[in-house]
């Protein structure tokens, strides 16, 4: 289901962004440092201060990841929430990759991944096919 | 994107999280909605770039990049300004839920902040039209990567926000921290 290309865009220099929904129905926006390619059909985001995203994904699990590759493709990860993980190669993973920064910035104590959100990627969409000039009438 | 420029996009995060413990006093000092207004004005004064999130009927959230904000100050409202092709869904849900997120901030620093508020969109006015130019070529050159170079960014819409919550977005201890202010124009918190 993650295509290579979208795969791609998920480690560019363009923010990327979890926006999630609460029980109540008010949006929630966040910027993400790491969105990290589990699987074909699963994503796994740093969990490091998203106290309100954490909540809003535990009352509705359905969020969506936005990511803008090199080429300024846009893409729509539509996802579900499934788990967190302290622990495990993924887990492992995303912490080195902290870590390396954190240790890099003189950081490390400040830095702290919590856990490694797993979510499953339910469709992927551009966002800019409709939206490239000379195709919008 | 090597690994080089990775670490480098990173560190910027970063390197802002420290930076920008003390950019709004002590938890809980809060600021005004006048100094919220001139921190929105300071922001955008950098290449900036965000997000609007609105959400549909069943709770299903949306969320729609934006490459121009403006503020004003009277009423105190944060002005998105979008083009027409990429507001499809957010119009729609605006229809049948008003209460909008948007979060911005400073594309090179990483310095964020999250809105919240009831919405209204509108069609751009001339002179809007032309200062979205001007944002939106900011951004391009910051990037150096021909972002916005495909995208077609006309006909423009302007979603007014209200400016009835706004937190702290920058990464770190901080993130998600309300930056109270005195509101006077009502809503729900949500």
């Amino acid at each position: 289901m993650i295509a290579p290309i979208v795969r791609e865009a998920m480690d560019t220099i363009y923010p990327s962004n979890l926006a999630t929904c609460s029980a109540e129905g008010v949006p929630n926006l966040t910027i993400l440092s790491q969105v990290w390619y589990v699987d074909e059909r699963h994503i796994a985001l740093s969990h490091q201060y998203f106290n309100k995203s954490k909540a809003n994904v535990a009352a509705n699990p359905h969020a969506v990841v936005r990511i803008t590759g090199n080429d300024a493709r846009m893409w729509e990860l539509r996802v579900r929430y499934l788990r967190m993980e302290t622990s495990g190669d993924t887990f492992d993973q995303m912490k080195l990759k902290l870590e390396a920064i954190a240790s890099y910035m003189g950081m490390t104590d400040v830095f702290l991944l919590k856990g490694a959100d797993i979510y499953e990627v339910l469709r992927v969409r551009e966002c800019t096919e409709h939206w490239k000039a000379g195709k919008w009438a | 994107m090597t690994l080089r420029e990775g670490l480098y996009s990173l560190s910027f995060w970063l390197c802002y999280t420290c930076d920008r413990q003390s950019n709004f006093g002590d938890k809980g000092e809060g600021i005004t909605l006048e100094q919220a207004v001139a921190y929105i004005r300071q922001l955008l004064e950098s290449p900036t770039i965000g997000y609007l999130g609105t959400r549909d009927a069943r709770h299903q959230v949306f969320s729609t990049i934006v490459f121009s904000f403006a503020v004003q100050e009277d009423p105190p409202r944060l002005v998105a300004h979008i083009p027409e092709p990429a507001i499809v869904e957010a119009r729609r849900n605006l229809l049948i839920c008003d209460y909008v997120a948007v979060l911005f901030g400073d594309a090179q620093t990483y310095e964020n902040i999250q809105i919240k508020g009831r919405a209204a969109v509108r069609a751009a006015t001339e002179s809007e039209e032309a200062y979205s130019v001007v944002m939106h070529r900011r951004l391009n050159r910051f990037y150096g990567s021909g972002l916005l170079d495909d995208l077609r960014m006309t006909p423009l819409m302007a979603v007014e926000v209200e400016i009835n919550e706004m937190y702290n977005q920058a990464p770190g201890s901080g993130a998600g921290e309300p930056l109270v202010f005195d509101r006077r124009e009502g809503g729900s918190a949500g």
